[in-house]
């Protein structure tokens, strides 16, 4: 008789033993595809969520794009670089320093949106030779030229001993070209006079940097770092500019100056800035979601695969000890130890494939329609993971029952035949 | 057919030993129908399961068409006690969850002519149980469950039939119906029948009569 049929009446005879069996394996089999199964839905909730926050970025951006092409068509802008421990609310007593080479520094990176450089050394003084307070600045004019030869320069160098006062100052002292002028002890000669220009600069006398870096004991010196814009870029740098230069020269800090355009960028941007934060945050909000699940599912796949293969052991060894006179009825009549212990394997490892179609089964459809209507079947009915499962209960199973199956083979049917009552 | 020389058993050690048998020699040839008698717990029992190749024996020698099993590895004994030895219990020992043309199947071996050549269906007839084919023992007589396992124990053709007390549940109609078919069977098959009975009605029937008495043969 072939051990199916045998295995098949048997199973069918015993039907508590049998179910008791299928039951334990659905349990684990449907845990295990339900772990599975909700990590899958969980995926495409993300999916879903990420996309529609990518989506409301790419849209915030659009906005921001839009907004500022239009301010940039009319706007530039002026970045003021100074010490970062200046005290801004007295810029005219610009006592904090930084190196001469910032300015060079600055040029040599290239930077695409900026088009002018312009370090200075500057100090509001007393000008004790004609009573009155001026602001020196030291200037070498413009250190950088994005399109030399184009463009004109911000500020012309003045040549040592020579002096280039502010309107107010030649206007109010009537002072002409080529007329020598002392200050502090040093003497100039009046290069020119400037145009009105407003309040600050028709107060300022501009001289030769090194000149000014000797008269104030300042080698090598300058306050700050002139840098003006150039439209030619993204208004996202504008976003990135000052941290970008900050970044380059340490231990400065970048204003905007008599100009509004990165900080409008910046306060335009912030929409969309708070955009590719929440994204982010809802990203690393599901990643961390989901490795918690992961850790729980493989926590507790193991522990309900073990829990499966203890109870199906148990129930294979339970009906071994029940089967003992049937066990030595068959090897009386014949059977090898070998088939003994192939027809319990082959009844734990059917119980086992059973068991794990029906738990998959009821996981699909729990899963499905409980907590996933709108998901699409097609998500759930994929042949890799119904067949991990079989494949694993099949392997469990026989290694659940491998020990009672070899304590049948090794029934030995003469004792049971005596014990029996023979 | 069989024969049996200086067979001695004994079960446990020390205090508790029990000589089961000893120095049993015994020969039937083919065609014979032999009576075992004794006492309960002379050992009738621990003989059959030693000429059935389950019991090795202590010391002696069994042989079976030729052939010693304690020879054979288990394997091979158990394919041997298929093809060539039959049982046939008290309790019948019908397997329960098969019905009545299965459990005669069952012990079916391919390479003898058991299955597959109406060899069940004969035995089937032979025993007057054409109409509970698909009944399960549980739904069957005593004498019926007892016919089915002579079905089952004939099946391969034996050479060799152990029965142990196969009367022993039965009445008197269905005793003398088992003891026909095994006396037939020796005689029109040529086998070798071995009967362990207490009951001395059978004794006219036998051809031979062993008694036993403490592990020995008298
Ligand atoms: N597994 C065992 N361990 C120890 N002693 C045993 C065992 N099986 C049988 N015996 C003893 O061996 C002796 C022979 O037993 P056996 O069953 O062969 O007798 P029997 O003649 O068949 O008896 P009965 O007529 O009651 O069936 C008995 O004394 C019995 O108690
Ligand atoms: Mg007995």
């Amino acid at each position: 008789m072939k051990l199916g049929t045998l295995m098949v009446r048997e199973l069918l005879h015993r039907k508590v033993n049998a179910l008791a069996g299928i039951l334990a394996m659905a349990a684990a089999a449907g845990a295990c595809a339900g772990v599975v199964l909700l990590l899958r839905v969980f995926d495409a909730q993300t999916e879903r969520l990420l996309a529609s926050r990518r989506t409301a970025s790419a849209k915030a951006w659009a906005i921001f794009q839009d907004e500022m092409r239009k301010d940039m068509l009319r706007l530039g802008f002026n970045l003021m670089i100074l010490n970062r421990e200046q005290n801004l609310s007295t810029p005219d007593e610009q006592t904090k320093t930084m190196p001469e080479e910032y300015g060079a520094k600055l040029a040599a990176a290239k930077l695409a949106e900026i088009n002018h450089i312009v370090p200075f050394l500057q100090r509001k003084l007393w000008w004790p030779e004609k009573s009155r307070w001026i602001t020196l600045v030291g200037t070498t004019g413009d250190a950088y030229i994005k399109a030399f030869g184009k463009q004109t320069p911000m500020v012309q160098a003045v040549a040592p001993g020579k002096a280039v006062p502010g309107y107010a100052i030649h206007k109010g002292l009537g002072l002409v070209p080529g007329q020598k002028i002392a200050l502090g002890g040093w003497t100039f000669e009046v290069a020119r006079g400037l145009e009105q220009r407003g309040f600050e600069e028709d107060e300022m006398i501009y001289i030769d940097l090194r000149t000014a870096q000797d008269m104030l004991k300042l080698p090598g010196k300058i306050n700050g770092i002139l840098a003006v814009n150039c439209v030619c870029v993204g208004p996202e740098a504008l976003l990135t500019i000052r941290k970008r230069v900050e970044a380059l020269l340490p231990g400065t800090r970048v204003i905007e100056h008599n100009s509004k355009l990165v900080t409008r960028a910046e306060v335009r941007g912030k929409a969309a800035k708070e955009a590719d934060a929440e994204l982010a945050r809802q990203e690393r909000l599901r990643t961390e979601l989901r490795a918690g699940r992961v850790t729980a599912g493989t926590t507790l796949i193991p522990l309900v695969a073990l829990a499966a293969a203890f109870v199906l052991g148990v129930l294979t060894w339970e009906n071994v000890g029940r089967r003992r006179l049937e066990i030595g009825i068959l090897r009386a009549l014949g059977f090898t130890a070998r088939r003994i212990q192939a027809l319990f394997l082959a009844k734990a490892m059917a119980i086992g494939l059973v068991g794990a179609a029906a738990g998959y089964g009821a996981a699909v459809v729990a899963v499905k329609l409980w907590l996933a209507t709108g998901e699409p079947w097609e998500m759930f009915v994929e042949p890799l993971l119904p067949a991990l499962l079989l494949g694993g209960s099949l392997v469990l199973a026989a290694a659940a029952s491998w020990i009672p199956a070899q304590l049948a083979a090794g029934v030995d049917p003469a004792m049971v035949l005596l014990q029996e009552g023979g | 057919m069989l024969r049996a020389e200086s067979l001695c058993k004994t079960y446990g050690r020390g205090a508790k030993a029990v000589r089961a048998l000893s120095e049993v020699s015994l020969s039937v040839d083919a065609g014979q129908f032999v009576l075992v008698r004794g006492a309960s717990g002379c050992g009738k029992t621990t003989l059959l399961l030693t000429l059935g190749a389950m019991l090795a024996p202590d010391s002696g020698r069994v042989e079976v068409g030729g052939t010693d099993p304690y020879t054979l590895n288990d394997e091979a004994r158990a394919g041997f006690r298929a093809t060539r030895l039959g049982f046939v219990f008290q309790q019948f020992y019908l397997i329960p969850y098969l019905n009545v043309r299965e459990n005669v199947a069952c012990a079916a071996v391919k390479g003898t002519n058991g299955g597959g050549d109406g060899r069940v269906e004969e035995l089937i007839a032979r025993f007057g149980l054409e109409g509970r084919l698909e009944h399960r023992p549980a739904e069957l007589s005593t004498g019926e469950k007892q016919r089915v396992a002579l079905a089952r124990a004939l099946l391969n053709r034996p050479r060799l039939v152990l029965a142990d007390e196969p009367t022993g549940n039965l009445d008197e109609a269905n005793a003398q119906t088992v003891v026909k078919a095994l006396k037939d069977y020796a005689r029109e098959d040529g086998a070798a029948v071995l009967m362990v009975t207490h009951d001395p009605r059978w004794e006219a029937a036998a051809d031979r009569i062993v008694c036993m008495e403490y592990g020995r043969v008298l």
